[in-house]
């Protein structure tokens, strides 16, 4: 019989103990517990530190009754990027940890995260001006303002 | 309270349309009364209060361009159907239903034939967006039947209208039912919504939306062509050199792949500002794969470019190029008159308002219990 908890260590070196099926909403995990077989040793998560570990097992907790994810985009509804209403408070953090949160659940696999996180960076884009995008995301403007009436430029299509 | 009322879907009617005899004197005067209002749009007038002169007022245009539109092809027009609620149905079974072909009999009636295979030919009749009474049950939602499959298509990403749970449907649909009981409250777009009055008006220079949006058959003929012999679409997007600059900002710090799927969840528009305002994002979204990716997901409504899906990229082709070309002609606009591509930017109107109704229908879809879809045709 498999453990019903396994242990997580962040990249800080703090170590977390989470329920199995909560943990298996991670791909990367669940292959890993596939290929590793039972353990009782802490799990090396290097690439994420505790902070954005907790908050990234909160979500799974959340969603651990959801059902699999099917892998293929949903043809129909590809670009809504409505966000249920849980989700949405769950993503109001500072800016860092949001860009934090999506990088570590493409690494963990979670689709589900990756897809919240995605759609909450494009609501902060839509409607914006390239000034005020700058502006939200905290961009220096890189570019020479010949650059940027060039880019402007092919951004059209002209017509004669 | 108006006297026609209009498709739920594109928000066009059922009846009323009028094509011009073709003259020389009439096509002279169909242009001028069109130039004077595309003249007034680049203005930023609203073409629903501009002044008529007295040559317009004894001799208004109210008609069709018998070289953009003709009989055949807008007979489609007067196909209705409609969706409605058996409020009688057994409990637990699916109450709402699709009926057959009928046509639009006037002050909000849609009329129905039924038992055609018996000597007597019976009819039904249904009331549209009115509360209507035993002879005539309603309210029931008319529509076009390719208006129907175009928003089956954005609700399932299917073809099969089994697919679509009616009763969800109709609940999210009957309570956008408009003050006048004409139409729903949908951006069905400007000119369509000055055409409609009491009764559906033929506004000059709205074709478009009198052009069958599914029937299309010259279209992948007519892309295929620019796409080997418009030199526009070749040019290519001239580089930026980096120097010494690094640039730095959120997006510099995530994975290329991240950064596109974010794209993918943008508009067009909000697409070109985020390159724009970034020049990290700019430099990773330069490529033809990515291009052809975004024109994908952002034309869903575009089912020649989709059937093209697995077609291997066009190396001359600039395929940012392609999309911002695409994206311009079909964009249904006051005056459009190209044949190849009216037909296409009507659906692309249409699949705005079906996309409208699709967030409401999957939200009411996650609530409503779970019902056997198999029964719900009727």
């Amino acid at each position: 019989m498999s453990a019903t908890t396994l242990r997580f260590q962040s990249s800080d070196g703090v170590v977390i103990t989470i329920d199995r099926d909560v943990a298996q909403r991670s791909v990367l995990i669940k292959n890993l517990l596939e290929d590793l077989g039972d353990t009782t040793e802490a799990i090396p998560i290097p690439n994420v530190n505790e902070a954005v570990l907790r908050k990234v097992i909160e979500w799974c907790e959340h969603h651990k009754g959801d059902p699999p994810s099917t892998g293929d985009d949903d043809d129909s509804r590809r670009k809504t990027t409505d966000i249920d209403e849980w989700d949405q408070k769950f993503m109001q953090v500072d800016q860092e940890m949001l860009f934090e949160i999506i990088l570590a659940a493409n690494y963990l696999d979670i689709k589900g995260l990756l897809d919240v996180g995605c759609k909450t960076v494009a609501n902060m884009i839509k409607g914006k001006s390239p000034e005020e995008i700058r502006k939200t995301f905290n961009i220096q403007n890189d570019f020479t303002p010949e650059e940027e009436d060039q880019i402007r430029r092919e951004n059209e299509w002209a017509e004669e | 309270m108006a006297f026609d009322c209009y498709c739920a879907i594109c928000g066009v009617g059922f009846c009323g349309m009028h094509i011009e005899p073709p003259s020389e004197e009439a096509l002279e005067r169909r242009r001028r009364w069109i130039e004077k209002r595309c003249r007034a749009l680049r203005a930023g007038e609203n073409l629903a209060q501009l002044p008529r002169d007295s040559e317009e007022d004894a001799n208004p245009v109210r008609s069709y361009d018998p070289r953009i539109v003709a009989w055949e092809n807008i007979s489609w027009l007067y196909k209705a159907h409609c969706l409605g609620m058996n409020q009688n149905a057994a409990a637990g079974s699916a109450k709402a239903f699709l009926s057959d072909e009928g046509y639009y009999a006037d002050v909000g009636e849609l009329v129905v034939k039924t038992g055609s295979n018996s000597s007597r030919s019976s009819q039904k009749v249904y009331s549209c967006y009115g509360q209507g009474s035993d002879e005539a049950p309603g309210p029931v939602l008319p529509f076009h039947w390719c208006c129907f499959e175009i928003l089956t298509h954005a609700l399932t990403g299917s073809t099969d209208t089994k697919k679509v749970n009616l009763d969800v449907l109709y609940n999210v649909m009957s309570p956008l039912c408009n003050m006048k009981s004409s139409a729903l409250d949908l951006s069905y777009g400007e000119d369509i919504q000055r055409a409609q009055g009491r009764y559906w008006e033929c506004i000059p220079g709205v074709e478009y939306c009198a052009t069958h949006p599914t029937d299309t058959p010259a279209l992948p003929a007519y892309i295929q062509t620019n796409m080997e012999s418009n030199s526009k679409l070749k040019i290519a997007s001239a580089e930026i050199d980096l120097r010494e600059r690094c640039p730095a900002s959120p997006f510099g710090k995530l994975p290329v792949e991240l950064v596109h799927q974010i794209c993918m969840f943008l508009p067009g528009d909000d697409l070109k500002s985020l390159a724009q305002a970034s020049l990290s994002v700019h430099l990773v979204t330069q490529d033809n794969l990515f291009w052809k990716k975004f024109m994908q997901w952002d034309m869903p409504w575009f089912w020649e470019l989709q059937a093209s899906k697995g077609q291997k990229l066009t190396d001359e082709v600039n395929y940012k190029q392609l999309y911002l070309w695409l994206d311009k002609m079909t964009t249904a606009r006051y005056g459009m008159d190209d044949a190849n591509l009216i037909g296409v930017a009507n659906r692309r109107r249409i699949w705005a308002v079906c996309e409208e109704l699709a967030d409401r229908y999957h939200k009411g879809l996650a609530q409503a219990p779970a019902v056997p879809i198999a029964c719900a045709s009727g």
